[in-house]
């Protein structure tokens, strides 16, 4: 298969490609949503997002991305392989996986494996895609059109990072903790405000409004239709300064402090925006903190936790549809007011 | 050359280009009732690349069949779980032809959508190549009757044969094949870029993707004419392929005059010349002259844009942002999962309601895994495979067909804004029907607003369920002036007809003083105005759906009454209407069904 289209060569988009860095920096973040019309380079930048991340290890054999230095999250065997010491490692890309719209409940939690079942008689489980995206991502194109029940699950999933699977005779648990990445265009229906608010940046995106980036983003892809391998090549170097980026950011975030004056200023933010619960206090931090490792900083700052905070309040405001503007507009006139 | 000469041209065009490009270019929408053209249009195409697989299907298709499904029969003999090949692998290097593409589920469109994007399926065994060339055949009875956003947005070509006459379909017309061309051998200047980005923005999408198809259908064009460098003809050409016919009018002579007189006008004037080696062809040497864009071809081709946004605003916009995505998408919404009627939506373990049937094959293949272990359950040895008939089938192999009923309601609200209503109460019903929205888009409702006032009534808001997109149409909502009611009941027909057909319910909410005084015509003819509101109300009156009049009138008259009950609807008075009361009234009647 060709390789994907290279992340750093997406044209523009700056408010997606941050957001996902920042996902991919801090898992805890709870994903990205990125609401936009047809055609703006949303699937492109996720699948891009593929070739960027570091390398995790695992156990060899494990079909649940076990990770052999926490041996209390592993799955059965690989605990007993830990246990036994010198468990044999291996290297593998993160995951990125694609959920298909079409794809049934047993494909997304696992199910009985079907194979040994008829063959051999074994009882065994069939991991789905939720134990293949654990460590990684799970990228969902079209959210808004997936089935209610397996959003529902998916979220809950998500959100607990344990799918325990209770059918067909199984009882099964295992470790699903992932990036949950969802896109959509939002004139096509909306997603229910409670699902909204799992997701812990939310972007909106449009297609470039200058000529000259059309006119890029149409060079590039014709040039990339016409010679994947020699167009990654010549994004090589670009690639591999955002992967480091990445590889940094990961390394230096634990090490981030952010202020009282930053936790002040994120409470005050949220208050006079009226957002409902304390999600989006502990989103504000934590994306400004990925924010501050992706550029550098060894601490928090105002700059960082105002650039962040539309992604990270915007899908949390309370809908009013007697107001005109935007949620973005709202943010942007309630930063002002503080700033003021 | 007459118009349906040329609109088969450009079918014939889009075949070879089709042909060319492959599955890069997505697939050719194609707009056409059954029929010769449509068959004689298809006839061609397997002409044209006959040595590929082209599988059909229409959009009831389930996901097993496209993606690669368990193959009961097979695994019960054999004892191993088969797995039948999807069709979206099989058409791989081929084409697929979806029949009826306007009735396609958003789910099976992001299918279809995945598929393309990646060039692959994953079903359960691992990834397998899946590049086709979709041709969706679309059957859409009027504008706003399509295939899904999702769909359209990915094929790069448009053929519309609605103007193509069978005589001329019928004709002798052979599809040179593609030939040896190679379209990425073709240059093309950044002015043209440009140009052809601009004219995909000023055709009012936000994708990025037509600009694409253009600047990719203009170097096909280009190396089918056996050029080296795009011209603004082929840019034109481009332009009419990839955004559809609608724009042939302004272009036809446009290119042939402003060229500079270097490239004489084909005297055959047809699109399609040979590939290689015209010998007419000033162009035909080693080294073809760098095509000059000045400033005049740039503006031109502006022109031919702007030309294809006006023109085709009213006709393709509102399908491809209003009709298409607002019927049968989005997600929110409580199902009726134990619903005794509609549409198959999976399997489930329990009976959705008591005394349902299970479903034979899923039940057999919920058993099917489970005989071996049974039997040794059963004390002994496995039985072989398949020798001994019977099979073990236990309760909990039941399955059972989960319904979903399109129990979605759509409420039509017909606002009175002209200068009889106060201006307040226009902003009471644009109230309302944003609080009813914002309420409800949780229960799979939809909502449009049809507005009347002067010489006629305006569609604001095809159904939607989309805040967005209600507040940005209610933005527009103008008041004052006479009242054409005829008018406004006959396009609350129009979308009542559509709804209906769509499987939802209607429900129609007339915010009027019931005194109207244009007739349908658009004239100032109260007696005429009186017939056609009398007329409309006989057809609106026997429609299968609930109708409520809200008298919105200071002083309710008997007149109001009279013109309710001629629709057979409820009458409501409400003479200090607000939003709230007027959504509350509303949502009674949408719960009370």
């Amino acid at each position: 298969m060709a390789p994907p289209f290279p992340f750093s060569a997406i044209v523009g988009q700056t408010e997606m490609r941050e957001a996902l860095l920042m996902a991919a920096v801090e898992p805890t973040l709870g994903g990205v949503l990125v609401f936009g019309h047809r055609g703006t380079g949303k699937s492109t930048a996720v699948r891009a997002l593929a070739g960027l991340l570091p390398k995790i290890e695992t156990l060899a054999g494990c079909r649940f991305n076990c990770d052999p230095d926490r041996p209390d999250a592993a799955c059965d065997p690989c605990r007993a392989k830990i246990e036994a010491g010198k468990p044999a490692r291996r290297k593998i890309d993160t995951p990125v996986i694609d959920l298909p719209l079409g794809a049934s409940e047993d494909r997304v939690v696992g199910a009985l494996d079907l194979e040994k079942a008829l063959v051999s008689g074994e009882k065994a489980f069939e991991p789905g895609l939720l134990a293949a995206a654990n460590r990684g991502f799970l990228y969902i194109d079209e959210a808004n059109l997936l089935e209610d029940h397996l959003v529902d699950l998916l979220l809950d999933v998500a959100a607990s990072g344990v799918n325990v699977v209770e059918r067909e005779g199984l009882s099964v648990r295992h470790a699903a903790r992932f990036v949950l990445v969802g896109s959509g265009n939002p004139e096509e229906g909306e997603l229910r405000p409670q699902l909204l608010d799992r997701f812990g940046l939310s972007v909106e995106i449009g297609s470039p409004d200058t000529i000259a980036d059309r006119v890029e983003v149409i060079k590039r892809r014709n040039a990339y239709d016409r010679d994947p391998e020699g167009f990654c090549k010549t994004y090589g170097a670009r690639e591999g300064k955002v992967r480091r980026r990445i590889a940094r950011a990961k390394a230096a975030i634990g090490r981030i402090e952010a202020s009282d004056d930053v936790l002040g200023l994120a409470a005050e933010l949220c208050l006079s925006l009226g957002v409902d619960g304390l999600r989006g206090e502990l989103t504000l931090i934590r994306a400004a903190r990925a924010r501050a490792a992706l550029d550098d900083d060894a601490e928090v700052t105002r700059e960082h936790l105002l650039a962040v905070a539309p992604s990270a309040l915007r899908h949390r405001l309370r809908r009013d549809p007697l107001d005109e503007a935007g949620s973005t507009a709202r943010i942007d006139r309630a930063i002002a007011a503080l700033a003021a | 050359m007459t118009e349906s000469e040329e609109a088969w041209e450009d079918a014939l065009l889009a075949i070879r280009v089709a042909a060319t490009a492959r599955h890069r270019i997505g697939g050719i929408h194609v707009r056409a009732r059954s029929g010769p053209a449509r068959d004689a249009w298809v006839e061609r195409f397997r002409e044209t690349l006959p040595d590929i697989p082209v599988l059909r299907f229409s959009p009831d298709i389930d996901e097993g069949r496209l993606l690669g499904d368990l193959d009961l029969s097979r695994t019960l003999a054999e004892g191993r779980p088969i797995l039948t090949e999807g069709l979206l692998s099989r058409a791989n290097g081929g084409a697929i032809m979806l029949a009826m593409a306007e009735r396609a589920e958003p789910t099976l469109a992001g299918i279809l959508a995945g598929a393309m994007d990646t060039g692959s399926i994953t079903p359960a065994t691992g990834t397998l190549p899946a590049r086709f060339l979709l041709i969706a055949l679309d059957e859409g009875a009027d504008e706003t009757e399509t295939l899904p956003l999702a769909l359209d947005d990915r094929l790069g070509l448009r053929v519309d044969l609605a103007a193509v006459s069978w005589r001329i379909a019928a004709g002798e017309a052979v599809v040179p094949g593609p030939g040896a061309v190679d379209p990425d051998a073709v240059a093309i200047s950044d002015a043209m870029l440009a140009a052809l980005a601009g004219a995909a923005m000023q055709a009012g999408w936000p994708s990025m993707r037509p600009a694409l198809w253009l600047s990719m259908v203009a170097r096909i064009v280009a190396a089918l004419d056996g050029r080296h460098e795009v011209a603004p003809d082929h840019a034109t050409t481009a332009i009419r392929l990839v955004f559809g016919p609608v724009a042939i009018a302004e272009e036809s002579e446009e290119p042939a005059e402003s060229r500079p007189d270097e490239t004489p006008p084909d005297p055959s004037d047809t699109p399609p010349p040979p590939p290689e080696g015209d010998p007419s062809d000033p162009h035909d040497t080693e080294d073809p002259d760098p095509i000059e864009l000045d400033s005049d071809m740039l503006q031109d081709m502006m022109v031919a844009a702007e030309a294809a946004r006006t023109m085709q605003l009213p006709i393709l916009l509102p399908a491809r942002a209003a009709g298409a995505d607002a019927r049968g998408s989005g997600k929110a919404g409580a199902k009726k999962d134990r619903a005794r009627r509609g549409r198959p939506v999976g399997f489930t373990p329990t009976p959705p309601y008591p005394g349902a049937r299970p479903h034979i094959l899923a039940t057999l293949r919920a058993a099917a895994p489970w005989q071996k272990l049974r039997a040794m359950e059963n004390g002994g040895k496995p039985r072989s495979f398949p020798s001994k008939p019977g099979l073990d089938i236990r309760k909990s192999d039941f399955r059972y067909t989960r319904l979903r009923d399109r129990s979605e309601t759509t409420v039509i609200f017909a606002v009175d804004a002209s200068g009889s209503t106060a201006l307040a109460r226009l902003g009471e019903a644009k109230g309302a029907v944003e609080m009813l929205l914002a309420e409800c888009y949780i229960r799979r409702d939809s909502v449009a607003v049809i507005a009347f006032r002067g010489t006629e009534a305006d569609v604001l808001l095809e159904p939607t369920r989309s805040l967005v997109r209600a507040k940005r149409a209610l933005g527009r909502l103008p008041g004052g002036g006479p009242t054409p009611l005829a008018g406004a009941m006959a396009k609350a027909l129009e979308i009542a007809t559509r709804v209906l057909r769509d499987g939802s319910t209607p429900l129609l909410v007339m915010m009027t003083d019931g005194n109207g005084n244009i007739a349908l015509d658009g004239t100032a003819d109260r007696a005429q105005s009186r017939e056609d509101v009398a007329a409309l109300s006989r057809h609106i009156a026997v429609q299968p759906m609930q109708k409520v009049m809200i008298d919105i009138s200071a002083r309710p008259r008997e007149s109001a009454r009279a013109f309710a009950a001629g629709l057979r609807a409820d009458y409501v008075a409400l003479p200090r209407a607000d939003a709230g009361s007027v959504s509350r009234l509303v949502s009674s009647y949408m719960g009370g069904r």
